[in-house]
């Protein structure tokens, strides 16, 4: 799994790369930590090179949308495609995050 | 616990259900068995052994090119050939629903800790004599720490951050059995039909 992070102005683009798993969420726990404490409110998961996702990679990603929308701000997906799409559509998350098909 | 556990999203199925009682002469030889310690960082070796298999044992690929579809309906398919390209769902969701197995048995059985292995059989079943639909049966065994696979039949909530690991199995195979040990046995039944596809003329 890799991941980078850009910020212009006060929109956050994150991209995660590879492997979304209980192996590497961990690896990942940091950055998304850091952008709730800097109170990041527009944060744009870019998940369009992201290859497997399991139910520990979405536990971060939902935490990470529960914290950042309890300040107000928002965390939108885009990219998503093929394992992890399936998964997001199975766990109705496709509704959740806005920018899914079927938001 | 004397019995197995036996559920799924579409069990009983009645005549069309894959048993592992089923006679052996139709279960297809190529039985695939890996052993590894069981800690996170050999899932992805497993996980790429089981893709390989349903690469090898599933279904064809719904929308063949057209010389693949054009032997899929002539004696050309030979019996025996129960493999082929299947489709991406096919692979997506066996190889889900296996890694949170995985996570399962991982994490909460051996306590993140490899105190034990798990050993893993990939066993492909033809249902029919045309090999046209089967099932690909996946027996997960460990030592650790016994699970209830029961539980979790619905998402926790609207925003779930655990308990989704049982939900995806159960979603994405057909049939889950548990029969607690030591060894304890998780089996993951996944059945496949191959499409028919009319060749062009």
């Amino acid at each position: 799994m890799g991941h980078t992070r850009n910020d212009t102005g006060d929109d956050t683009l994150l991209k995660i790369d590879g492997t979304l798993d209980a192996l590497t969420a961990p690896e990942l726990r940091p950055t998304l930590d850091a952008l709730v404490t800097e109170g990041r409110k527009s944060v744009t998961l870019d998940l369009s090179n992201l290859r497997l996702i399991d139910s520990s990679g979405v536990g971060a990603l939902v935490s990470l949308l529960k914290r950042v929308r309890a300040y107000g701000g928002e965390v939108r997906i885009s990219g998503l495609r093929d394992q992890p799409l399936a998964i997001f559509k199975l766990l109705q998350l496709n509704r959740v995050f806005p920018g899914q098909p079927g938001a | 616990m004397t019995g197995p556990l036996s559920f799924g999203k579409n069990s009983p199925r009645g005549g069309e259900s894959c048993s592992l009682e089923q006679p052996f002469a139709r279960v297809c030889c190529a039985v695939i068995t890996l052993s590894v310690p069981g800690a996170l960082e050999f899932r992805d070796v497993a996980v790429r052994v089981v893709g390989a298999a349903c690469k090898l044992f599933g279904p064809h690929r719904g929308d063949p090119a057209p010389e693949l579809a054009a032997s899929l309906g002539s004696a050309q398919h030979a019996p025996d050939k129960i493999g082929g390209e299947l489709s991406d769902d096919f692979v997506m969701q066996v190889v889900s629903a296996f890694s949170e197995a995985f996570n399962n048995l991982a994490i909460h059985g051996y306590g993140g800790k490899a105190s034990g292995r798990i050993e893993i059989e990939v066993i492909p079943i033809a249902s029919d004599a045309d090999d046209k639909s089967g099932s690909l049966v996946i027996k997960l065994t460990d030592t650790g720490a016994p699970f209830d696979p029961s539980g979790h039949l619905e998402l926790p909530d609207e925003l779930p951050e655990r308990g989704m690991g049982l939900f995806i199995i159960r979603s994405f195979v057909d049939e889950v059995r548990y029969v607690a040990g030591p060894p304890h046995t998780l089996t993951l039944v996944k059945h496949w039909t191959v499409r028919k596809t009319t060749p062009p003329p």
